[in-house]
């Protein structure tokens, strides 16, 4: 009688343990909502001809410079980065990543022009090498416009129409 | 980390998972966007307007040597190279001596006069700013003067720049 009745009585006991562990689990509802806003700042073309805005949210843009051998070529207004966020932003330059396959690359500058002052903010080297890959952070304000000037400098030798890529990433960032 | 526990602050004790909350509002607060722009360089061999060695071998640059001589004028006419627009179309273009070493001690005066059916640029002296002017489409000659000081010596380098527009 008795060990009929353990079979019955263990089911019971671990049922009841999975019970006392089920409420031992407690779920936290976090709610998510993205809402979309307006980006802080937005890239607008400069005026030497040489970008273009890829999207409607002016949040992507391509850059066509061109690289001659021993001979550096300029840009000095290439792309536009324009707060529109109604408060200061900080922004910083990044260099997300490049790509010189081809070797052609002597030097490559990417410069933040704020007003009358000039910053360095990208640098590379021969073949991309990234000499300095980020720029500080610059402050910003409401309506501000500031220019994007380039500097490309190719190696001797190099072959029309090859081609060399850099991402460039612009953060921005509350003040 | 127990999150029961409170942290003791002068006074006060805060439950260290309402710190924890803090933290990550603070966290939160530094939430940043980042726009992304391509740039695709494209080799090009020369510009539009370019240096050349006679007849049509365009240059980016090129290196000449001419001897001078103390407290004489040396004229070299036509150098074997010049500069070439081309080009269809008229580019801004500047030109500038930009430096010359040991120029003291041996060069008195000089003469880079560039040229086709007249005169476009007549530097004598070193500049730090371009002379810019409208090169139309053609070739064009350089024309050096150089006169040497009394004691001239050793070696000058001439470097001379050119700016191009659109180029």
């Amino acid at each position: 009688m008795q060990k009929r009745l353990v079979i019955p009585l263990a089911i019971v006991f671990l049922s009841l343990i999975s019970i006392a562990i089920a409420t031992l689990i407690i779920t936290y509802n976090v709610t998510v909502t993205p809402t979309v806003v307006k980006s802080p700042i937005i890239f607008e073309n400069g005026t030497d001809g040489v970008s273009t805005i890829n999207n409607v949210n002016q949040t992507q843009a391509s850059i066509n410079p061109k690289i001659f051998p021993s001979v550096q070529w300029f840009s000095p207004d290439a792309l536009h980065i324009h707060n529109v966020n109604g408060t200061q932003v900080k922004i910083k330059l990044h260099a997300l990543s490049v790509a010189d396959p081809n070797g052609v690359i002597q030097s490559f500058n990417i410069t933040l022009i704020i007003g009358a002052n000039e910053y360095l903010a990208i640098q590379l080297g021969p073949n991309g090498t990234i000499i300095q890959g980020e720029s500080a952070y610059f402050t910003m304000n409401i309506n501000e416009i500031d220019s994007i000037k380039l500097v490309t400098l190719g190696k001797d030798g190099i072959i029309a129409g090859t081609t060399a890529t850099i991402n460039l990433g612009v953060e921005a960032t509350n003040v | 980390m127990n999150f029961r526990k409170s942290i003791h602050l002068g006074r006060f004790s805060i439950p260290a998972v309402v710190l924890l909350a803090i933290l990550v509002t603070s966290v939160a607060a530094a939430a940043y966007v980042v726009l992304s722009a391509t740039m695709t360089a494209t080799v090009v061999t020369n510009p539009k307007v370019s240096f050349f060695s006679w007849p049509s071998t365009k240059l980016n640059t090129f290196a000449y040597s001419v001897n001078i001589f103390p407290s004489i004028k040396t004229v070299d006419e036509n150098l074997t190279y010049g500069i070439w627009n081309w080009d269809t179309g008229v580019h801004q273009t500047g030109l500038r001596v930009s430096s010359i070493t040991n120029q003291v001690a041996n060069i008195a005066s000089f003469l880079v006069k560039v040229s086709n059916a007249t005169t476009v640029w007549s530097l004598t002296t070193v500049s730090s700013s371009y002379t810019v002017v409208s090169l139309a489409p053609g070739k064009y000659t350089i024309w050096l003067e150089i006169t040497g000081t009394s004691g001239a010596s050793g070696t000058s380098v001439f470097t001379m720049d050119m700016q191009v527009y659109n180029p």
